[in-house]
């Protein structure tokens, strides 16, 4: 990081554009915290004009100073303490020229806080479209600072906005005082001096958040610290009425009301809910239908690399770690990569359609029947894909019981790390044919999906009734206009997602692979003898049958084997053996190890290199000659994959999110203990 | 005739009279529900749902619960 870097905050209200404008100025050449997720990390990202280098945050939409949300809080944080080291140069704050009014007053705020800040007007196309004009320069005049007009999708006014952040901004203190009339500018003042403030509206919040206690002075005056904040609300739409005339012309004649048409019909009382469905099932049946021809791709492409590098390397164990450890297991991460891409596609097509809040506005209603809001949607629908971008997502929640109960349900939805296993585990025991025009397969996964939404579901209502919660909840939501979604966010959303999941997923199985690998080819003394025990007992077999015995007695000698020994007791009554018992050890880090364990262990002393569904297919038991993967014990694994929280990052994720070890524990034990009885039930009557 | 925001029908046109005192009052004027303020109900969810107001060329979505502290004309 070089120090002659310019800082820049992006800052605004959700849902006005501000991923986009962010997308605009940074393009590619940006990065996210950890996990996946729109704008609900802090997301950097780097540009050069005129020769310097700037540095752009981009911040979670905010709507006030007050916050309601974890996600408001961080932000506030952040713009209220300017005198920390890593404290903007300079705050663009975009407002949308579309509803300017409710935008001004969250610049109104931070501008109070004398802070260096620039004042982008986003959506200029629609806006004069729809007749609505803004004079910028008188805007600029009233409100004391540089305003620039933009479009952030069709680039207009994007390179004047980047000419702004290089020139110097001056910031004066606005004397005039438009958010109290209760206390005086020189009393302020003085509040101000006394407690070493850094402006008098940061003295203002400080009263106002409890920070300065001012009781007496405030019976004096006759007034609250809530009394103070409603007429901070009223004074600053007063003042802000005061100049919108000026400055916004209105032609009616232009004006298209799309959204009001199209609300008519989607959020109707029955077509809504309808069509919500449909495009529910529009997903599921993308993700099946179409994802599975590059699945299939993947996977014969995985298992020619690993016959590919076989005959090209030397024979030796190095070979053998490659071609039956490595290219397996992390070909088994790879080959989902269509069905995350095609899930992220639709959700930011959502997400930037405008379409996500009418989906909160649907489901309100239902959500409250099970302990959770409208927004709890959106976290439960991320799940989905990925359990921790969900999770994450649920900061904006605004009621504090719904969004523990939203957090501790998440990890039941079917989320894409269960996919591989459920498609390999469906593949053995559902025939690949069609009933009319459905999918057999398809149609079981859709089960699976269903198992997951409604164990949610369930759980959820039960903790509605655990979880004690002090005032009802709310919802208070902005619906925006809609707007055709721009095609280079989308890819940019797909993109984060799908490579950031490759790579936190690929670490996990490319290191649980190698360990794998290493455990299972190496042993105590049965495993070195398991050679010679074989050539004794079985002199009569052929040369290779005996080799194929020597290979399965070596692989339960081993280090592996006899982990997996170990529990078989545990999960015998779920109809599990052995080498499914290493599977389980193994994806207790993360579920999709499962299929890359599977088939590391199969794959083991085997020449042939086949895919891993025909592999576990051939499997049978030594004792009974019966395939290990019966319809019941295929079954029970899938229960037992739907309901247990096998997975180590979405632990982190609950605890750094709700910050209780209590709460984290119960999710983990809930859930774990479901799952063993789900999967022993089912085992039990279908066997 | 005063009455509350969840008697207003869709479609219809009302102005804010008061916002009676309630946990959310603050967010409700950061939001532009302001005594003074002119709305048209655009959407009702059904079965006593969120309802969806249009004012100052916003569209917002609220529950009923809080929709009963707003008094309007």
């Amino acid at each position: 990081m070089s120090n002659n870097r310019l800082k820049i905050a992006l800052v605004g209200n959700p849902n006005i554009g501000k991923t986009t404008l962010f997308n605009k100025l940074c393009g590619l050449s940006q990065k996210t915290g950890n996990y996946p997720g729109v704008t609900v990390d802090k997301k950097t990202g780097y540009f050069t004009q005129n020769s310097i280098d700037f540095e752009v945050i981009d911040l979670p939409g905010i709507n006030s100073l007050y916050a309601k949300s974890k996600d408001e809080e961080l932000v506030i944080k952040y713009l209220a303490d300017s005198k920390q080291k890593d404290f903007p140069d300079k705050i663009i704050i975009l407002v949308s020229a579309l509803n300017l009014k409710r935008n001004l007053y969250l610049f109104h705020q931070i501008k109070d806080l004398n802070i260096p800040i620039i004042l982008a007007v986003n959506m200029i196309d629609v806006a004069e479209k729809r007749g609505v004009f803004i004079d910028d320069e008188k805007l600029s005049e009233t409100v004391c600072c540089p305003v620039v007009k933009i479009s952030a999708k069709t680039n207009f006014g994007i390179n004047e906005l980047k000419n702004e952040l290089v020139l110097p901004i001056s910031v004066s203190e606005n004397l005039e005082i438009n958010y109290t009339s209760e206390i005086s500018s020189t009393e302020l003042e003085k509040l101000t001096l006394q407690h070493n403030k850094l402006s008098n509206y940061h003295t203002f919040l400080a009263i106002t958040q409890n920070e300065i206690q001012v009781n007496d002075f405030l019976t004096e005056k006759n007034t609250t610290v809530h009394k103070l904040k409603i007429n901070e609300s009223i004074l600053r739409y007063r003042f802000i009425n005061s100049y919108i005339k000026d400055v916004v012309k209105v032609d009616k004649s232009k004006a298209n009301d799309f959204t009001t048409k199209a609300d008519k019909i989607l959020l109707h009382p029955i077509w809504g809910y309808v069509i919500f469905g449909l495009i529910l099932f529009t997903i599921f049946q993308s993700l099946f239908a179409i994802a599975a021809y590059p699945m299939d791709w993947i996977d014969m492409g995985i298992s020619h690399l690993a016959d590919f590098s076989k005959s090209l390397l030397p024979n030796g164990y190095l070979n053998d770690l490659l071609s039956e450890g490595i290219i397996p297991g992390v070909g088994g991460v790879l080959i989902f990569i269509p069905q995350i891409v095609i899930l992220f596609l639709f959700f930011s097509f959502l997400e930037e359609s405008g379409y996500m809040s009418r989906i909160i506005f649907l489901m309100d209603k239902m959500m409250q029947k099970f302990g959770m809001s409208g927004k709890s949607v959106v976290p439960l629908m991320s799940s989905m894909a990925c359990a921790i971008p969900g999770i994450m997502s649920a900061r904006t929640i605004e009621n504090k019981k719904e969004r523990l109960i939203t957090i501790l349900v998440a990890p039941l939805l079917t989320c894409s790390a269960r996919l591989p296993v459920y498609v390999v585990l469906i593949s053995l025991v559902v025939p690949d044919s069609y009933v009319g025009p459905f999918n057999l397969q398809g149609l079981a996964m859709l089960g699976m999906y269903f198992i997951g939404i409604f164990t949610s579901f369930l759980a959820a209502f039960m903790f509605k009734f655990i979880i004690k919660g002090n005032y009802k909840g709310t919802l208070l939501l902005e619906m925006p206009e809609y707007l055709w979604p721009s095609a280079k966010n989308t890819m940019i959303s797909v993109w984060e997602n799908a490579s950031s999941f490759v790579f936190n997923a690929g670490k996990i199985i490319l290191a649980t692979s190698v360990i794998l690998f290493v455990l299972a080819t190496n042993g105590g003394a049965d495993f070195k003898n398991s050679e010679s025990i074989v050539k004794e007992k079985y002199n009569q077999l052929t040369l290779a049958e005996q080799d194929v015995k020597i290979a399965t007695l070596e692989l339960e000698n081993s280090y592996l084997g006899s982990l997996g020994h170990v529990i078989e007791p545990v999960i015998k009554p779920l109809g599990y053996d052995w080498k499914i018992g290493i599977a389980l050890i193994s994806s207790l880090a993360a579920r999709e190890v499962f299929v890359g364990t599977m088939s590391t262990i199969y794959s083991i002393n085997s020449d042939e290199t086949l895919t891993i569904k025909n592999r576990l297919k051939q499997e049978k038991n030594p004792e009974t000659g019966l395939a290990v993967f019966s319809l019941a014990t295929a079954v029970s694994l899938l229960m037992f994959y739907a309901f247990a929280l096998q997975c180590l990052s979405t632990v982190a994720v609950t605890y750094k999110e709700t910050k209780s070890i209590k709460w984290t524990a119960v999710q983990f034990l809930y859930m774990s203990i479901f799952a063993y009885l789900m999967a022993l039930i089912a085992y039990q009557i279908l066997k | 005739m005063k009455t509350n925001l969840t008697n207003i029908k869709t479609n219809q046109t009302a102005v804010i009279k008061t916002v009676l005192d309630n946990p959310l009052i603050t967010k409700l004027f950061e939001f532009g529900l302001l005594p003074g303020a002119q709305f048209k109900v655009v959407n009702i969810a059904p079965f006593k749902g969120p309802i969806s107001i249009l004012i100052n060329d916003t569209r917002i979505a609220l529950r009923q619960h809080e929709a009963k502290f707003i008094l309007v004309e």
